[in-house]
């Protein structure tokens, strides 16, 4: 998964990068809320890790500004010293998925983490998407239906829409789908990606009547979403 | 935490910094004991917030808990020979540097 870290003392972000990268997962590390907010008007992680206590803005005002920004639900996890009670119920209500008390423990961290991206959909482990209705989203057949029909599909509008779901609610950047989808090649274009996002929206009928709407995100990306 | 592998390279950069943790803390706390104010006891506890996250992930749970205890004594308005004395306690664990592992 791509995650970003905030945290400002560069001890504990270079061992939490470390753990990370060792897990697989591609790491940004910035020190300031003003950096990550930044960034992520720029790329959207998978997981957000944010410490709490920071010089300039706190972890909480990025975390409010990424619950009331058109970024969508990119799951957050706190990783602070921050441990009483209020703190903890504090972030949870402002909109945190998790919250983990320093030092964080390798294991611990990995599996949290983890556990938010599966929930979010960043890591696709099910056979069948949950929460699709009318569609079923097949990713062990590889088949996707609407009110119980097929869809055909061609294998990359599949792996397309399969994300776009996994995903849902949230704003999923071109470059992301064109990674995700299209491994980096470096003859492919975003210009693919638009087309590919035209065709299953077509062919799926994503719009009101079924519930559901693909918006484009002008200069950002797209969003799936329920109507 | 203290049973976690740390690679060698990361715990020895972090033990290389001991003298300069130890070197802040004890400027630190010599400004507060100097001039006890907020700005002061800011900085204090700053650095030990930061000791207190960071020293459990490299295997010095001690060192760690001692930072957690500067913290929690400036937090609940302690006198000052309490922060002093934690802190005095803490630089003399960094200033006895640990040995550092090969590689």
């Amino acid at each position: 998964m791509r995650i970003d870290l905030l945290e400002d003392d560069p001890d504990q972000a270079e061992m939490i990068s470390h753990w990370l990268t060792e897990e697989g997962h591609e790491v940004r590390w910035y020190r300031s809320g003003g950096d990550l907010t930044r960034a992520l008007h720029r790329d959207v992680p998978d997981v957000l890790l944010l410490d709490w206590v920071l010089p300039e803005s706190s972890g909480m005002d990025v975390l409010t500004w990424v619950r009331q920004s058109f970024l969508g639900r990119i799951p957050v996890v706190f990783i602070t010293a921050q441990d009483s009670e209020e703190h903890v119920v504090a972030a949870l209500q402002a909109g945190a998925d998790d919250y983990l008390v320093k030092p964080p423990r390798r294991r611990e961290l990995m599996a949290r983490v983890q556990a938010v991206g599966r929930r979010a959909g960043a890591i696709m482990t099910a056979e069948t998407l949950q929460g699709t209705d009318p569609y079923n989203v097949d990713i062990g057949r590889r088949v996707i239906s609407l009110k119980g029909k097929t869809v055909e599909l061609t294998s990359k509008e599949f792996d397309l829409a399969a994300y776009m779901f996994a995903n849902a609610g949230r704003l999923v950047k071109r470059g992301v789908l064109l990674e995700r989808v299209w491994g980096r090649s470096q003859t492919i274009t975003t210009r693919t990606v638009d087309a590919h996002i035209s065709r299953i929206r077509k062919k799926l009928e994503i719009d009101e009547g079924n519930g559901w709407r693909l918006i484009s995100v002008y200069q950002h990306g797209y969003r799936l979403e329920r109507a | 935490m203290g049973n976690q592998v740390v690679p060698s390279m990361l715990r020895n950069r972090y033990v290389d910094s001991f003298p300069i943790k130890a070197e802040a803390l004890s400027g630190a706390l010599n400004a507060v004991e100097t001039k006890l104010d907020a700005v002061q006891v800011r900085g204090l506890r700053e650095l030990a917030h930061k000791l207190a996250g960071s020293a459990g992930m490299y295997g010095f749970d001690d060192l760690g808990l001692l930072a957690r205890e500067i913290v929690r004594s400036i937090d609940s308005g302690a006198p000052i020979s309490i922060i002093g004395g934690y802190t005095r306690e803490l630089v003399g664990h960094l200033q006895r540097t640990p040995v550092k592992l090969p590689g």
